[in-house]
């Protein structure tokens, strides 16, 4: 969807993982992992945009702790350096929400879209990682965030606030205590069902995860009452602008977003 | 509970402090971090109560604790705090402690671990099974192939100089 806002798309060759899961296990390891990403961006004269939040905040945090601790700069250099990468620190990260609010822009957002998402209510989720920890600068303000709400509102539909709109979806435990992370996720689901929105909105893919695709298990968990449309904001940014379904991978999301598309394109005809 | 003196080792709090970067010791049990903890609703995370453990020198109890595994990291406690304690952040420098003294986190982390150091990513490509109940993969979906290491010899010699290789069990 980028490409079609004026944003060029490169992949980053030679990427691997940033690491976030195994801060648990090694700082460094995942220091290292995360600052040859960033390494690899400045050797290929690319701004950073990672799409998932755990990413973002990696590549946030990684920055500042190598800006503040040169001899831990120094050692991740020296590992580096066997793939003859070497991290500065001047690669520019965005988030996705940056670039579509701030970038962007939801006038510009408003002018490419050719049939508004009118008469549909939804629910903006952020996740955590993309609001806190504040003292590190975050694409948006850890207690009253709006960008999403306003990108939402850019596409022609309504959107509300709700009492568990700043609530994790659970993905910090899915490793080391399943259940109740599903059962995290599954509290803002029961609750959204019954609160009039008509879909969840994120941008994080680990969000999207808990929320989508693992939504059978928590109905399995829970007890049936889970069923929820939960959608990527840029899915709805294409629908919008016109693309196919399939191209906007509306197939693989695992929740019910059939009755919102029917609803859509209902409007529109 | 009883609390021997030979049960505490009044150095660890020095180490968790210089580990994590923060001033764990200006804690002074509040109760915040429990407050707004959402996995502790559900586990057995006791949030000021890790700290207390740790403050108090309760190594063992504290490096063995599954509690330990059971915070998401989403940092609304540390946003809470009134010491302005980065709590997430202790309880990683915890994690990195307790396995570093042996204690096996949750099966997850070794098999991500593993396929960091073989693949490049947590887990390879998976097949995908849509709600229309139709599979699908990366070259069914026409997506191109992951990115990884160009040269994964040397990706995979520096993470094992790390000390990558010794968690995995290699």
């Amino acid at each position: 969807m980028l490409p079609k806002l004026d944003i060029d798309l490169v992949e980053i060759k030679g990427a691997a993982c940033c690491g976030f899961p195994l801060n648990s296990i090694d700082n460094l390891t995942w220091t290292y992992l995360t600052a040859r990403n960033l390494a690899l961006c400045e050797d290929q004269h690319l701004d950073m945009l990672p799409l998932c939040n755990g990413c973002h905040l990696s590549m946030c945090e990684v920055k500042h702790a190598l800006q503040a601790n040169p001899a831990l700069k120094e050692r991740v250099n020296a590992l580096l350096a066997s793939e003859d990468l070497r991290y500065e620190g001047v690669a520019r990260v965005r988030h996705v929400i940056e670039v579509l609010h701030d970038d962007i822009g939801p006038e510009k957002i408003q002018k490419a879209i050719s049939k508004p998402l009118a008469g549909l209510k939804f629910a903006a989720h952020y996740g955590c990682h993309a609001l806190r920890p504040s003292e590190l600068g975050r694409p948006d303000d850890a207690r009253n965030p709006k960008k999403l709400e306003t990108l939402i509102g850019a596409l022609g539909a309504r959107w509300d606030i709700y009492p568990e709109r700043l609530d994790c979806c659970g993905a910090g435990i899915a490793v080391s205590a399943g259940e109740s992370s599903l059962k995290i996720a599954g509290a803002k689901l029961e609750r959204l069902r019954t609160a009039g929105f008509d879909a969840l909105v994120t941008t994080c893919p680990f969000c999207m995860r808990m929320y989508d695709a693992r939504q059978e298990a928590i109905g399995a968990l829970l007890g049936g009452a889970t069923s929820f449309p939960v959608f990527y904001y840029t899915q709805l940014l294409g629908l919008c602008m016109g693309v196919d379904e399939a191209s906007l991978g509306l197939h693989l999301n695992m929740s019910p977003v059939g009755e919102v598309i029917q609803k859509f394109q209902a409007r529109t005809s | 509970m009883v609390v021997r003196s030979s049960d505490l080792d009044l150095g660890f709090i020095e180490e968790v402090s210089k580990i994590s970067g923060q001033a764990v010791k200006s804690c002074f049990q509040c109760g915040t971090c429990t407050g707004t903890c959402p996995s502790g609703r559900l586990t057995s995370l006791r949030t000021r109560t890790i700290i207390r453990k740790s403050i108090l020198g309760l190594k063992k109890e504290v490096l063995s604790s599954p509690a330990l595994w059971e915070c998401m990291i989403c940092f609304k406690c540390h946003e809470q705090c009134p010491r302005g304690v980065n709590i997430p952040v202790v309880m990683l420098a915890l994690r990195n402690l307790a396995v570093r003294e042996g204690v096996s986190p949750p099966e997850g982390y070794p098999k991500m671990a593993k396929s960091v150091f073989e693949e490049g990513a947590v887990q390879p490509p998976q097949e995908v099974v849509t709600r229309d109940f139709e599979s699908f993969n990366r070259v069914s979906l026409k997506l191109p192939a992951l990115s990884k290491p160009a040269d994964f010899g040397k990706f995979s010699r520096a993470l094992g100089e790390i000390g990558l290789r010794k968690f995995i069990g290699g």
